[in-house]
């Protein structure tokens, strides 16, 4: 037993045994799972049999309930990187993590409680279906619903990789119990030959890089992401924005499940939530004060986190398409309530349980092995209970698959109406535009995947680059338009080229090592930005975002008061409550 | 945002007191949590709850969203 001071005292954790392989019923649940997000998908592709095609495929027709409006924004917006990368830091760092994440404690009421309102309301008086239809029809600029299509397809693209990479992985995990079977075996010889064909890598490869990400776990890895990228695409394609937020409910409620029980077997497992703090204050006492091991999260840092769980959050295009798809107010009322309970019940749960292993696995898994940390602990804490590890391994992989689901769908949509129909044949048949988007969420999934097979090594930066980019790109211009009625084309445009401009510029200089010399913590890292002024480039672009659009717009001609008042005089008496037709370009 | 923007300061300034720059074995436990991290985090995060509640239930106004025009581009 050890003195802990004022803490009490414990039994240390010594080097702790490593967890065992996994057993086949783990696969059970996951396979329970699976059935049941196919089962949603083919429901769900019933309903594109009636009604408009367009509008049921990438908005839902505007009829979630709370509770699927609430569980899809919630399941979206926690992906890999929330069930991956952050428990991986927390393991790293400890409770300084818990401010790191502390902007989630107002997320919801901030993301949604700020636009949803007034963006449904513009969507439906434009007859928009997506936000680049949004920003097009509300300046009546092609160019800028065009150049919003890009700009998200181009994030969404760098983002879909690293979920892609997070399934694989989980996959690989998920299935350890059966990797003796001969069903399994065959696979895995398929895949070793595939790759062998494509001179990607043989068992040589795997010899010299024994131990590493391509060595003889790599084929592993593939046939997990093949299987990922089947089920998702398919479901996706299948049953478009039906299909997703019914499976978002189910992966909202297993990644809901998957955090508290591994909170419970945690803390099970250590005997509470003091002799884990008592344990990682022994360990390291930077594990229980900020800013945590290697100056991880100075002040600075930590605003700038603040800001990006919470105003970065806004401007998602993902969650604010979930908004468009609302019916009415108190549906609006009552999942925003319910996301602030999602939230807390998967956040706090993360920090506590991965508190716990740290003090359980003192070292286990630091270095590179620290983003194995969840899956193991999943299977660690289980052991007794093998099915409930396959639930608990099925959280991530939910949360993969349901912010993947619905990415490859704001792809597609952006691909199919924002670029296709609105720019180069407005004319397009129903049945044309139907498997036009059949073929795009297929082809997207595929080229994501073939990019998947050699994916950057950090996911957590591409998570945070691609969500501050798309922050910085898509909210001023998306306030300014629902918001300001002297706001003007040009300066809406400026506003999204600034941000997209500076966050991309501040990433690409840090990533070819500009300002690396003496920094410390995070900034030190070779994939990390350059943070100026020790701010996230999310604070930069922001500000230089909407600097732009309010400067730019003052310069310029405002548009014509016939095109603006629809949208801010709605209702009142004389003026026109919603467009009659969508103009063509 | 009044609410974002006093969430911010709070978690900010109680973190940054509580729990940088300070000796580790000053610091205490609450409910196992260490303090700084009980009143900079989780407390503020309860209160958003129930903040949550009045602001959904009570104060946030019920409106008409408009007539839905959404779907004509593609011909049903």
């Amino acid at each position: 037993m050890a003195d802990l001071g004022g803490w009490g005292s414990l039994t240390l954790w010594a080097e702790g045994a490593l967890p065992t392989r996994g057993s086949p019923y783990i696969l059970v649940a996951f396979g329970a799972y699976m059935v049941g997000v196919f089962l949603l998908g083919a429901l769900a592709h019933h309903l594109l049999e009636r009604g408009s095609f367009l509008k049921q495929y990438f908005l839902g027709d505007r009829k979630l309930g709370p509770w699927v409006l609430a569980l899809t924004y919630v399941a979206t917006s926690v992906s890999a990187g929330s069930f991956v990368g952050f428990p991986s830091l927390i393991y790293l760092n400890g409770w300084v993590m818990a401010f790191w994440i502390g902007g989630y404690m107002v997320a919801g009421l901030v993301a949604k409680g700020a636009l949803a309102k007034r963006l449904n309301q513009v969507s439906r008086l434009s007859g928009s279906i997506t936000v680049p239809d949004v920003l097009r029809e509300r300046f009546h600029s092609p160019a800028l619903g065009l150049l919003a299509g890009i700009f998200l397809v181009l994030f969404l693209i760098v983002n879909l990789v690293g979920q892609f990479k997070a399934g694989g992985l989980i996959m690989r995990k998920a299935a350890e119990g059966v990797t003796d079977t001969a069903v399994y075996q065959g696979a895995r010889d398929v895949s070793v030959a595939a790759l062998d064909a494509m001179g990607a890598w043989d068992e040589k490869t795997g010899e010299q890089n024994a131990g590493k990400f391509y060595g003889n776990e790599y084929p592993d890895y593939v046939l997990g992401i093949l299987i990922f990228a089947l089920t998702v695409v398919a479901y996706t394609t299948y049953g478009g924005f039906w299909a997703v937020t019914w499976t978002d409910v189910l992966q909202g409620l297993v990644i809901v499940a998957g955090a508290l029980l591994l909170m419970f077997f945690a803390l099970r497992q250590m005997g509470g939530l003091a002799p884990a703090t008592a344990a990682l204050r022994q360990q390291d006492p930077r594990l229980v004060t900020g800013p945590g091991p290697d100056n991880y999260l100075p002040i600075g840092l930590a605003v700038s986190f603040f800001f990006l769980w919470t105003i970065g959050a806004m401007g998602q295009p993902v969650g604010m398409v979930r908004l468009m798809a609302c019916p009415d107010t108190p549906t609006l009322k009552r999942s925003l309530f319910m996301i602030g309970i999602f939230y807390a019940l998967i956040y706090l749960p993360l920090v506590i349980a991965f508190v716990c292993a740290r003090a359980l696995y003192p070292t286990q898994y630091l270095g590179d092995r620290s983003d194995d940390i969840m899956p193991s602990m999943a299977l660690a804490f289980t052991e007794e209970f093998p099915l409930l590890g396959g639930l608990i391994l099925a959280a991530p992989y939910a949360a993969a698959m349901s912010a993947v689901a619905g990415f490859l769908l704001l792809m597609s949509s952006s691909l199919v109406r924002d670029i296709y129909q609105r720019n180069i044949n407005p004319s397009v048949s129903p049945r044309t535009v139907r498997w036009i988007s059949y073929g795009t969420t297929a082809v997207v999934g595929m080229v994501v995947t073939l990019s998947a097979m050699h994916p950057p090594d950090l996911l957590q930066y591409i998570i945070i680059f691609t969500g501050a980019g798309m922050g910085c790109t898509f909210l001023a211009p998306t306030v300014m338009a629902l918001y300001w009625r002297r706001a003007t084309r040009p300066g809406a445009l400026a506003a999204m080229i600034g941000g997209f401009c500076t966050v991309t510029l501040l990433w690409g200089l840090g990533m070819a090592g500009v300002g690396k010399e003496g920094a410390t913590g995070p900034a030190a890292k070779k994939f990390a930005p350059v943070y100026l002024f020790g701010l996230d480039p999310m604070i930069h672009g922001l500000a230089v975002s909407f600097g732009l659009g309010v400067v730019v717009s003052r310069l310029t001609k405002p548009l014509p008061a016939a095109l603006v008042d629809p949208y801010f005089l709605a209702g009142q008496e004389g003026q026109p409550e919603a467009k009659e037709t969508t103009p063509q370009p | 945002m009044a609410v974002w923007l006093a969430c911010l300061l709070w978690s900010t300034i109680a973190a940054a007191i509580g729990g940088y720059g300070r000796d580790p074995d000053d610091i205490g436990l609450i409910a196992g949590f260490p303090d700084w991290v009980f009143w900079g985090i989780v407390a503020p995060w309860g209160l958003c709850l129930l903040f949550s509640v009045w602001f959904c239930f009570w104060f946030m106004a019920d409106d008409d969203l408009g007539k839905d025009t959404a779907g004509g581009a593609d011909h049903g």
